[in-house]
């Protein structure tokens, strides 16, 4: 079975280094993030407290959750440093002609 | 030996938790016991005047130490346990139950205890309406308090973090309240004035009655309520009372044991007691100055954590120092504050942002360096300021105006 691609935004949208929060309609808001020519698709909301990720501060490849500093291996969405302990869901991404569609179920 | 372990750490908060991380990290072969003295898994304190308490977040969203690394192999847990006396020439500690257990290293991570309210005060037939917040059972039991039917009215004594993020939690969960501050603002010390008004001014909007000089005389039973009369002679009602007074250091095994202790068990910068085979860690600390003046005790969630990788660093061997400058935030209704370095008077202020647009932050400068920042809902500019306090760069007249400008990156000045 082939799982379902979702637009998510455009690759133009996402600042090099940056991240780009995405809400698609009946979900939780989506995080873009843009290392070094690759996209990643995350969940925008910090599993610890209910900031949005798309508004820290990235940094050797891991986003610091603005509120309490925690921070997630963007690659992976594993939890790197306190007080998050718990994984971001991360999405399977494909970009295609300035496209990014990500795998969210 | 099964009774004899490499490091043990007495107490499973952020401080110990992370002791015990960063030495089964840093050796392969360390065998580490942690001593709980809660009965349930460790837990994170923060969201316990949060989340908990207003019932957004259960028991698992809070737990410190994944199934993982309670299942690591070199470490070993006792939980719901009390340690009643170490033996410093025989290198033991002796348990509540009488189980003796031996270490190489002692790490003392015991925490802090809520002031209470002068007893005196009270009228006896009001205690148990008289809450603190320190454990997770302390929270729980708020917790249902919080979402009574009808809402009982809050009488808060104490206008710092805890007593001001219990504000918003009960406001938020519809609680008529009271905020009772005996000083002069709110916050107290490490907030600048700008700061405490702005926090005051979003209490007064959510409906917070916010009394400053409030100087609290006499809690007494009224009817089904309590009556609260403060010093200039003025009445208060509430259904509760919660006090966040400040909190006193739980040193009493480490004075027992004959360390050096001044309210506060004394530690060097590498976290070492006046035992060289004992360190301490995180709010039951006070640091020893290296000039001998009396160091400040450190009751922030960050300074129990670095402590903890010092201490630990230290145990396994190596030579680390705690040297991070003091960092502590606080949530109220959609505030997140952070407060970076040492604010005090004197210092020049420079405002980054607009404070009408609640994206604000307040830095203080001295000397040209920038010394402390308070930063509302700006926490993603906070890596950058505190690398321009620890490095304590020099400002050009350009890189201050920088710092004036939210426009302006703080990245190409750090």
């Amino acid at each position: 079975m082939i799982s379902p691609l979702t637009l998510i935004c455009r690759t133009e949208d996402v600042p090099a280094g940056g991240a780009l929060q995405v809400a698609l309609p009946d979900r939780e808001p989506l995080a873009v993030f843009h290392l070094q020519g690759e996209f990643f698709v995350t969940d925008d909301t910090c599993t610890h407290g209910a900031a949005s990720l798309c508004d820290g501060e990235i940094e050797e490849g891991r986003v610091f959750c603005p509120f309490h500093s925690g921070s997630f291996d963007i690659r992976t969405g594993a939890p790197v440093d306190k007080p998050c302990t718990r994984a971001l869901r991360t999405y399977p991404v494909r970009t295609e002609d300035g496209a990014i569609y990500a795998v969210l179920e | 030996m099964q009774d004899c372990f490499d490091i043990i750490i007495i107490g499973a908060g952020i401080g110990g938790i992370t002791a015990a991380q960063t030495a089964l990290t840093s050796s392969g072969t360390t065998r580490v016991l942690l001593i709980n003295g809660e009965d349930c898994p460790p837990y994170d304190r923060p969201p316990l005047s949060k989340a908990m308490l207003a019932g957004d977040a259960t028991t698992a969203d809070i737990v410190l130490l994944p199934q993982d690394w309670q299942d690591a192999p070199r470490l070993s847990l006792r939980q719901g346990r009390t340690v009643t006396a170490i033996d410093r020439d025989g290198k033991s500690i002796l348990l509540d139950d009488g189980e003796r257990l031996h270490y190489a290293t002692l790490i003392l991570a015991t925490g802090c205890r809520p002031r209470l309210l002068d007893p005196d005060l009270i009228d006896p037939a009001c205690r148990d309406r008289i809450f603190y917040l320190r454990s997770l059972a302390d929270a729980q039991r708020l917790q249902a308090q919080l979402t009574a039917t009808p809402r009982p009215r809050l009488a808060i004594v104490g206008g710092g973090f805890i007593g001001l993020e219990v504000a918003a939690t009960a406001r938020q969960a519809g609680c008529p309240v009271n905020v009772l501050e005996a000083g002069e603002r709110l916050i107290g010390r490490g907030a600048p004035a700008t700061v405490a008004d702005f926090v005051k001014a979003r209490h007064e909007e959510a409906g917070v009655g916010v009394h400053l000089g409030a100087r609290l005389q006499r809690i007494a039973a009224r009817e089904q309520a309590l009556a609260l009369r403060l010093e200039d002679g003025s009445l208060l009602q509430a259904d509760i009372v919660v006090a966040g007074i400040g909190a006193l250091p739980n040193d009493e095994l480490a004075r027992s044991a004959g360390l050096a202790c001044d309210d506060g068990i004394l530690v060097d910068a590498a976290c070492r007691t006046s035992d060289a085979s004992i360190f301490a860690i995180g709010d039951a600390v006070r640091l020893r100055q290296a000039d001998g003046q009396r160091g400040e005790r450190i009751e922030h969630w960050n300074a129990a954590r670095q402590m903890g990788e010092v201490a630990a660093t230290n145990a396994c061997g190596g030579a680390a120092r705690y040297s991070g400058i003091p960092w502590v935030w606080s949530d109220q209704y959609a505030l997140n504050l952070q407060f970076l370095g040492v604010s005090a008077a004197g210092h020049r202020h420079i405002i980054r942002g607009d404070p009408a647009s609640a994206r604000w932050a307040l830095l203080e400068v001295r000397d040209d360096r920038l010394v402390a920042a308070t930063l509302i809902n700006q926490g993603k500019e906070r890596r950058n300021l505190e690398r321009l306090i620890t490095s304590e760069t020099p400002l050009s007249a350009a890189a201050l105006a920088a710092l004036g400008d939210p426009a302006a990156s703080l990245k190409t000045l750090a």
